[in-house]
């Protein structure tokens, strides 16, 4: 009986320590990944052109410069910023796979490619 | 105690007659039959993840690039304890789909030549420096880093996808010609080795192989049934040498072997004689 034990204590261990790595790399293990998120919003700039006021009103009534009002337009821009996210394991693994993920040389994960899809090309 | 195991032996060596058609369907599995990528899971065996029709992630893909990321793979990691704390090698010589290749193309009738079984151990080599000492140091830009130069990514990943490239009629990525050079190396030594790359350089092979000194199923030399007529040696696909090195690290646990009824599959709780070792 205790050679038996003896015998499967090592596997036992084995087992259980690939268990546990297994289930904390699948559930609990998460990867910091920077990506970039671009968002469109709303500003005002000037306008590109302001037709000058017509001759002989170049003067206000007590004799001071006419300052021609600034016209403001709303203009639709596009913001990206670099926002850090928690990525499981399982999902690093995917991205791995399709070169999704790139080492910057400040040590930083980037997602480099946003897609569910499979491997377009061998990623080497 | 001697007729137990020459009925082990005879159960196993039915089962070891069927081999291929378990690698068959394991190749089926692999295959992704139902177009479901679960590259978010870590498959067992050697199958590139960039092989249009891979089922699950490589281990030994995941290791390099995690080891290029910096990052430790615990699920990877996980993966291969558990199925090399139950099988060990069982799975490379019974679900791995470049060691059936492999496999496939030794039935070709050429000479096979044997390897010195001190040549295996440069699989650790492989394991410790091109997939995790090089793509740790250099990253995954490295010439060196494992996938690079993987023979069983040439062929699963990068051959399907420039085939794919030319039938769709988009412009055609080539790989390196070093991938071209080493596909072709290997492919014409499967002729004359039996299972070069397992034999010589796969890393999984490797960690498989540790694993199967301590793993739940074993095989198992009786002393007490041996006739000394080397009928094991000569059964080894491997050219080894059951009586000696039975389950040795290079061992893929193809039971081809166990016709002879010296040599069963055992369990750890299976209760052993004095008289037997292995």
């Amino acid at each position: 009986m205790w050679a038996i034990i003896r015998r499967a204590i090592v596997p036992a261990v084995l087992l259980a320590g690939g268990l546990a790595s297994l289930i904390y790399g699948a559930i609990f293990h998460t990867v910091p990944v920077v990506e970039d998120h671009e968002s469109e919003t709303t500003i005002e700039v000037p306008a590109e052109f302001s037709p000058q006021p017509p001759m002989g009103e170049n003067f206000a009534p007590d004799g001071a410069p006419f300052a021609a009002p600034l016209r403001m337009v709303k203009k639709k821009v596009t913001r990206v910023e670099t926002v850090a996210a928690l990525e499981s394991e399982p999902a690093a693994m995917r991205d791995a796979s399709v070169g999704g993920i790139e080492l910057l040389e400040s040590g930083e994960l980037k997602r480099a490619l946003v897609s569910n899809e499979g491997p377009a090309l061998c990623p080497s | 105690m001697v007729s137990m195991a020459k009925e082990k032996s005879s159960r196993m060596a039915r089962l070891a007659r069927g081999r291929v058609w378990v690698q068959a369907a394991f190749l089926l599995a692999w295959l992704d039959p139902l177009m479901i990528r679960m590259h978010t899971i870590c498959g067992p065996v050697f199958h590139c993840y960039s092989c249009p029709w891979a089922t699950f992630a490589c281990p030994i893909g995941v290791l390099a690039n995690f080891s290029a990321f910096g990052i430790v793979p615990f699920a990877a990691i996980g993966t291969l304890l558990v199925a090399g704390a139950v099988f060990g090698s069982f799975v490379c010589g019974w679900a791995c789909p470049f060691g059936f290749l492999q496999d496939v193309v030794g039935w070709i009738p050429t000479r096979k030549f044997p390897l010195p079984a001190w040549l295996s151990g440069f699989r650790y080599v492989v394991l410790a420096v091109f997939v995790l000492a090089i793509p740790f140091v250099w990253g995954e830009g490295h010439p060196l880093f494992f996938c690079r130069l993987c023979p069983a990514g040439a062929l699963e990943g990068a051959v399907p996808n420039v085939a794919r490239l030319a039938i769709t009629g988009q412009p055609i990525v080539w790989p390196t010609a070093t991938k071209w050079i080493i596909l072709a190396v290997f492919g014409l030594a499967m002729l004359f080795v039996w299972r070069p790359w397992c034999t010589l350089f796969c890393p999984l092979g490797a960690i498989y192989g540790l694993l199967n000194h301590v793993s739940i199923f074993f095989l198992r030399f009786h002393r007490d049934s041996c006739r000394d007529c080397e009928l094991c040696r000569n059964l080894c696909l491997d050219r080894g040498r059951p009586e000696q090195r039975i389950d040795s690290m290079r061992c893929v646990r193809c039971l081809a072997c166990t016709k002879c009824r010296a040599v069963t599959v055992e369990t750890v709780l299976t209760r052993l004689d004095k008289d037997a070792s292995g």
